[in-house]
């Protein structure tokens, strides 16, 4: 008997015969006191900033794409020497356009999938995220649609672009987007909550322990 | 005494005897009960109401456990991934040391995983020649130590800044330092090759999604991450018990396994593992297998009263609030399961005769039963442990002797009060042999009882 | 229900408790149950408890015949034992409307765990109905209302420890200190926070004895912390732990049962008659 057959056998024997329907998914409004108080965009933004400074992460809200540009400007500028890579995304390739002359080389995707590409290299990633999430400051991120899985946590400075239609108030918002059918199948998602951290010696707070160090998301809210 | 006991004693009064044990024990544990308060009454509306969805969620996975594997293992499977079922600890370490010995690989990046500690994998791996990379800050420093984890969510809890300042000077030469900032920054450094050039890398599972066909990893540091994100192949070991039926569930568990490992709303990185990379992906491992971990958890499934215990998430809040864990830390326990949940399961697990010690060493205070995010009744097991222990002869003959005569005394007022008459006469001689600071200490039977005193007030 | 494998008792884990209702017409007539550890060694706690009741307009009665609830055969895992031992409990109890015990340890063992060692047993309605019948010692003074007629003095920084049966078995938060809480001129030193276990737990401060001791110097040292002179306890064992450990640091501490506390302190206030518009 193959062990799978022997551990299901073994469970089934002990299972009860009628195991009952699940429980109903309780809604994060029900769970959660720290919910934002409207969902609509100014609100979400505030949350948003909000819980991703307490998480020593930056947002910059900006209104439009060339504004953008100007922030990843002056972000580039003060960070480390060194390439940044980016990934194809519309959002991206726009922002881009009102940066001619970027003060770092800028490697697009197809540098990021050559496997001679030393991600160790780069300092700097520019990604999309598939949603970002208000009340626990979240990025949701798939390997399909944001620039696969290194780009987003190797290098030191992870450099977020969105939009601000992308907010949603919380977490059950976020996992019922990614449980949604989608065209382009995805084999790695996480859920991104401030640049990475541990407390791993006497519990006190390190930035950057493997994952980026810094984290900034420029969001363009161009709903006013 | 057993002799299980006797060293079970020994380790507790060396931990107890050290000031740096104890000093580390009471800064970790202030610490997260502060965060932890905090956090619960900040994020969460009802504790009470979070703790009983969550329990109601585990019981319905695990009721429908059987159902759950098949449903997980065709979707993974689906896309890619490969799933292997193992027995028991050694059947998962081979099938671990066959894939890496099929890709021809001596290095493993592995993130931290209590599954692969209950199964000594990295001893298994180590004896086939192959190097394992700790790469969470808090195991490789147990690993660099030769230590074993001195708590399942904290593993280097007991070691302060200085001690880890000497041992990364002695270890990873480098320059000596007590900055926690430089010191991670030196694991950092000495970790990235690993990431970059090996060919395996290695996670445990906080949980498994059946209608998903995922394992979710969660973590701070991101050393899961890039474990698997460069090489080739990720081998993820998770227990069957790890099961949640939905995606949608998350919403509910990982705020909840953050406040109570933590006092984090959530955890840095929550990572959602479906398989190896697909066509069109720009990177990812070519193979991923999951490995379904038994080794006992099935006979504990088949206790029905005590399946409850296979809920827990694996949050460490319940060795926290110990009274007995604040006193004697992970080590004591020898096993890799501590505190209240390793008194409940090991002894289920590895045999009440060697372990029922550990269900017994404790005061019953209940803190962890409340503590406890998934509303298991810890502190009711370690009892119904004893009485199993006692069921099955393995606790020692004069205890149950010494149980039965207190019992013949006690059901008699009558016999209680001549058996007092005779201890009045012993007393004095069992004090007299007894060394002079515990003879102060032991209180003395009462001239007259309450019952006798209450005769006199009655004539 | 499928047969537990190798092993018959019923599992504690599903047992919930059954907490003490206050009858509709409070009488005065209360039985009290002296644990076998007041019964032995502190029957003083016994009799302050009984003074106190008496002050307070109640008539306690004794049976004799009673002698132990059982629980450390309980807690050592010998449910035959306990079971022997409970069975006497519940003959000596059969008739008695309310029982007040001077131990939260006593009261939990017979209201959350004699339904579960009586269960398919002859005796498994009495075992079920008796917690509904038996009180914790503040906690009967509390829902009797009886906590308003105390009054007396005392002097000196006091505290409470809780102790972890009263606080989590019963549900008992706040009882005992506020009962206490009614004696006048003493400083309260209470530490912050939920209460933490002294580390008597029966027979483990014996088999443990390093750990439980180490347990108890540290849940003293948060009194000694504040400066506590005097600490009051719910619960014998708790007591008798701690003034072993106090005795071994040179602790000048007094450590005392709460009825002992109110015994003294109404004594010395000369304790106001209750009228009889105010007994409910």
């Amino acid at each position: 008997m193959t062990s799978r057959d022997h551990i299901l056998d073994k469970l089934r024997k002990a299972a009860p015969r009628e195991p009952g329907p699940l429980p109903d998914v309780a809604a994060d409004a029900e769970l959660y006191a720290d919910m934002p108080v409207a969902t609509d965009v100014p609100a979400l933004l505030a949350m948003f900033e909000e819980r991703m400074t307490e998480l020593k992460g930056e947002t910059h809200v900006v209104p439009n794409a060339e504004a953008a540009a100007k922030t990843l400007e002056s972000l580039l500028n003060g960070a480390e020497p060194g390439v940044c890579q980016v990934q194809d995304a519309e959002l991206i390739d726009a922002v881009l356009a009102h940066l001619p002359e970027p003060p770092r080389t800028i490697q697009g995707q197809e540098k990021l999938a050559d496997p001679n590409t030393v991600m160790g290299a780069v300092d700097t990633s520019v990604s999309v995220v598939d949603a970002l999430v208000a009340r626990t400051a979240s990025l949701i991120v798939r390997s399909s649609s944001c620039g696969g899985r290194r780009l987003s946590v190797l290098p030191p400075f992870h450099i977020v672009l969105a939009r601000a239609s992308q907010l949603v108030p919380s977490l059950e918002d976020a996992f019922e987007f990614l449980s949604a059918e989608t065209d382009a199948p995805w084999s790695y998602g996480v859920v991104i909550s401030g640049p990475a951290r541990t407390g791993d010696i006497e519990r006190i707070l390190v930035l950057g322990a493997h994952g980026p160090k810094r984290l900034a998301v420029i969001i363009i809210d161009d709903t006013a | 005494m057993s002799k299980e006991l006797s060293a079970f004693l020994e380790r507790s009064s060396a931990e107890i005897g050290s000031e740096n044990r104890q000093r580390a024990l009471k800064r970790a544990i202030t610490n997260h009960e502060i965060a932890f308060h905090a956090r619960r009454s900040e994020q969460l509306v009802d504790w009470q109401d979070s703790r009983r969805r969550a329990a109601a969620v585990k019981d319905a996975a695990l009721a429908n456990l059987p159902e759950l594997l098949e449903k997980f293992e065709e979707r993974f499977s689906a896309r890619g991934g490969q799933v292997l079922w193992a027995r028991d600890g050694d059947e998962a370490c081979n099938h671990v040391t066959d894939i890496i010995g099929r890709h021809g690989a001596d290095l493993v990046v592995k993130s931290k995983s209590m599954t692969a500690e209950e199964i000594h994998l990295n001893e298994h791996m180590e004896a086939a020649g192959i190097t394992v990379v700790e790469s969470d800050l808090g195991e490789l420093i147990v690993q660099l130590a030769g230590e074993k984890p001195y708590h399942i969510v904290m593993p280097a809890m007991h070691k302060s800044k200085e001690e880890i300042g000497d041992l990364f000077e002695r270890t990873l030469h480098i320059e000596h330092t007590v900055d926690p900032y430089e010191l991670t920054m030196a694991a950092r450094a000495h970790l990235r090759d690993s990431y970059l050039n090996a060919k395996i890398g290695m996670t445990g599972g906080n949980f498994i999604i059946a209608d998903e066909g995922a394992i979710v990893v969660c973590e701070n540091e991101g050393n899961a991450r890039l474990g698997t994100a460069c090489p080739q192949v990720h081998i993820a070991l998770v227990g069957i018990e790890k099961m949640l039926p939905r995606l949608a569930d998350l919403a509910l568990f990982l705020p909840l396994l953050a406040t109570s490992a933590t006092g984090q709303q959530i955890t840095c990185y929550n990572n959602i593992f479906r398989g190896p990379r697909l066509p069109g992906e720009t990177d990812g491992p070519e193979e991923m297998i999951v490995i379904l971990l038994d080794n006992g958890r099935t006979d504990v499934y088949a206790r029905e009263h005590y399946r409850e215990t296979l809920r827990c998430i694996r949050c460490g809040n319940c060795s926290y609030v110990c009274p007995v864990y604040s006193k004697i830390g992970g080590h004591a326990y020898d096993t890799t399961y501590q505190g209240p949940i390793g008194s409940v399961i090991t002894p289920l697990m590895k045999g009440i005769k060697s372990w029922n010690h550990l269900s017994f060493a404790s005061s019953l205070c209940g803190a962890c039963t409340d503590a406890c995010p998934v509303e298991i009744n810890l502190h009711r097991f370690l009892l119904d442990n004893r009485a199993m222990a006692v069921e099955e002869n393995v606790v020692g003959g004069p205890w149950a002797m010494l149980m039965r005569f207190w019992s013949h005394v006690m059901q008699s007022r009558a016999r209680v009060n001549r058996y007092r008459t005779v201890f009045k006469w012993i007393e004095p001689i069992m004090r007299c042999l007894m060394p002079k600071d515990k003879r102060k200490r032991t209180p003395r039977l009462a001239k007259e009882s309450f019952s006798q005193q209450w005769r006199h007030s009655d004539d | 229900m499928p047969a537990e494998a190798g092993f018959g008792h019923k599992v504690v884990a599903q047992c919930f408790p059954v907490t003490y209702t206050l009858p509709v017409n409070v009488s005065t007539q209360v039985s009290v149950f002296i644990p076998c550890l007041i019964d032995q060694v502190y029957p003083e706690m016994g009799m302050a408890m009984v003074a106190v009741l008496r002050r307070l307009g109640f008539e306690p009665s004794y049976d004799r015949r009673q002698t132990c609830c059982g629980q450390p055969a309980f807690n050592a895992g010998h449910r035959d034992e306990a079971r022997e031992v409970g069975r006497c409990f519940l003959d000596v109890f059969e008739g008695a409307e309310t029982i007040v015990c001077p131990s939260g340890s006593c009261t939990a063992m017979v209201s959350e765990y004699f339904p579960v060692i009586f269960e398919n047993e002859p005796e498994q309605a009495a075992a079920a109905a008796i917690g509904g019948r038996m009180a914790e010692f503040s906690d009967f003074l509390c829902r009797s209302g009886a906590v308003d007629r105390i009054g007396g003095t005392a002097s000196g920084t006091v505290a409470l420890h809780n102790s972890c049966h009263s606080y989590r078995e019963l549900r008992l938060e706040d009882q005992a200190e506020r009962v206490a809480r009614r004696i006048e001129g003493c400083t309260w030193a209470q530490p912050e926070g939920e209460p933490v276990c002294c580390g008597f737990g029966g027979l483990f401060s014996i088999k443990y004895a390093p750990v439980a001791g180490a347990m108890a110097e540290k849940r003293l040292e948060a009194f000694t912390e504040n400066h506590v002179d005097t600490l009051i306890s719910n619960d014998p064992g708790c007591i008798m732990h701690m003034r072993h450990e106090a005795e071994a640091l040179g602790l000048s501490m007094n450590i005392v049962h709460l009825s002992e506390f109110l015994d003294t302190a109404m004594s010395a206030a000369d304790s106001p008659v209750e009228s009889s518009e105010s007994r409910r």
